[in-house]
């Protein structure tokens, strides 16, 4: 924790307003979460684990991802909320066993890694497309 | 630590198998037409999504106080999804429109199969950061004219030059509106990308 910590922020304001985003990650801020690919898909994991005691919008992501694979970015989307904050809360949900990530992409790969850019995966798009 | 997730965290559920994800990433300048493009073809109403920037400069810690307060600049992006067969799953990914987002670019980029670069002849000088950044990042893109009322006006030498292409950018036009002019460009992009890989 830094300098920066300062407690009485949250009191010193008399306006009243809803959830900050950071404050939905309940403190967890992103550092390998940032990796996460935006496209990368999020499913729940069929464990039956309770969700009692999670957020709104834990409960959300979980609920999202049990109905099909979602990707963050449409997690993003149907939650109202940062890239940024989903990445974190899938990643913790991820490591709390609520959720499986599904992504070829390394965490930290670079722009200029296209090694998951294969012929025979790019043939497979374009027929794709083609048969549109 | 789920670096590599499917299989570090939780159990597949193998009856039901992830689609395989690809992406195109669709850049331009500032109403371009570049939500019309992915709306055009997507199986879902394009949606809508948001990174802000000061994410990593502001957190909020388990006794509740904020480690860091600052202004949240938000930059939206658009995005779109199509299911091709074989369980392969394409998103289109919108670029922010304004330049001074090009450093999260690299976010949106990585992994991608390539870009189209969608112009309009009124503005060209509007898609110059996309053109430049795709060519210093070596990611494959085209160079897509947007017609919007369907008459070229401008002839695709003449904006090739105007724009200091190489000769190995693609140049086609496109509607941003027709679904078989897109489907056509995005085509374009792949059979780039498969001749890179074959060079």
């Amino acid at each position: 924790m830094t300098d920066d910590f300062a407690p009485s922020v949250l009191n010193g304001e008399d306006e009243a307003y809803t959830v900050r985003p950071y404050a939905v990650t309940g403190g967890r801020i992103s550092g390998e979460a940032d990796g996460l690919p935006i496209e990368a898909l999020v499913s729940s994991t069929d464990e039956g684990k309770s969700l009692k005691g999670l957020t709104p919008e834990r409960k959300k992501i979980i609920k999202l991802a049990a109905e099909e694979f979602m990707s963050i970015a449409e997690l993003s989307a149907h939650c109202k909320l940062p890239l940024g904050v989903i990445r974190v809360l899938v990643m913790d949900m991820a490591d709390t066993g609520y959720l499986t990530i599904h992504t070829t992409t390394s965490l930290n790969s670079t722009v200029e890694d296209r090694s998951g850019i294969t012929l025979s995966l790019l043939e497979s798009v374009l027929d794709g497309i083609a048969a549109l | 630590m789920a670096s590599q997730p499917s299989s570090a965290t939780g159990t597949e559920d193998k009856a039901h198998v992830a689609p395989t994800v690809v992406k195109i990433v669709i850049a331009g300048g500032f109403a371009v037409g570049k939500t019309t493009f992915i709306g055009s073809i997507s199986d879902i109403d394009p949606l809508n999504t948001e990174a802000a920037m000061t994410e990593h400069s502001v957190g909020v810690d388990d006794a509740g106080g904020l480690t860091a307060r600052k202004t949240h600049t938000t930059v939206a992006m658009d995005f779109g999804r199509i299911a091709l067969p074989g369980a392969l799953w394409l998103y289109l990914f919108g670029t922010p429109g304004q330049d001074r987002f090009l450093f999260m670019w690299d976010d949106l980029v990585r992994g991608a199969i390539g870009a189209v670069v969608l112009v309009d002849t009124e503005r060209l000088d509007q898609c110059f950061p996309a053109v430049d950044y795709f060519e210093g990042k070596g990611i494959p893109f085209i160079v897509a004219v947007n017609c919007f009322d369907g008459v070229a006006r401008h002839q695709l030498e003449d904006v090739r030059e105007a724009l200091g292409l190489s000769p190995e950018v693609p140049l086609i036009y496109t509607d941003a509106r027709e679904r078989s002019a897109t489907k056509q460009a995005l085509i374009a992009v792949v059979q780039l990308a498969m001749e890179r890989l074959k060079d």
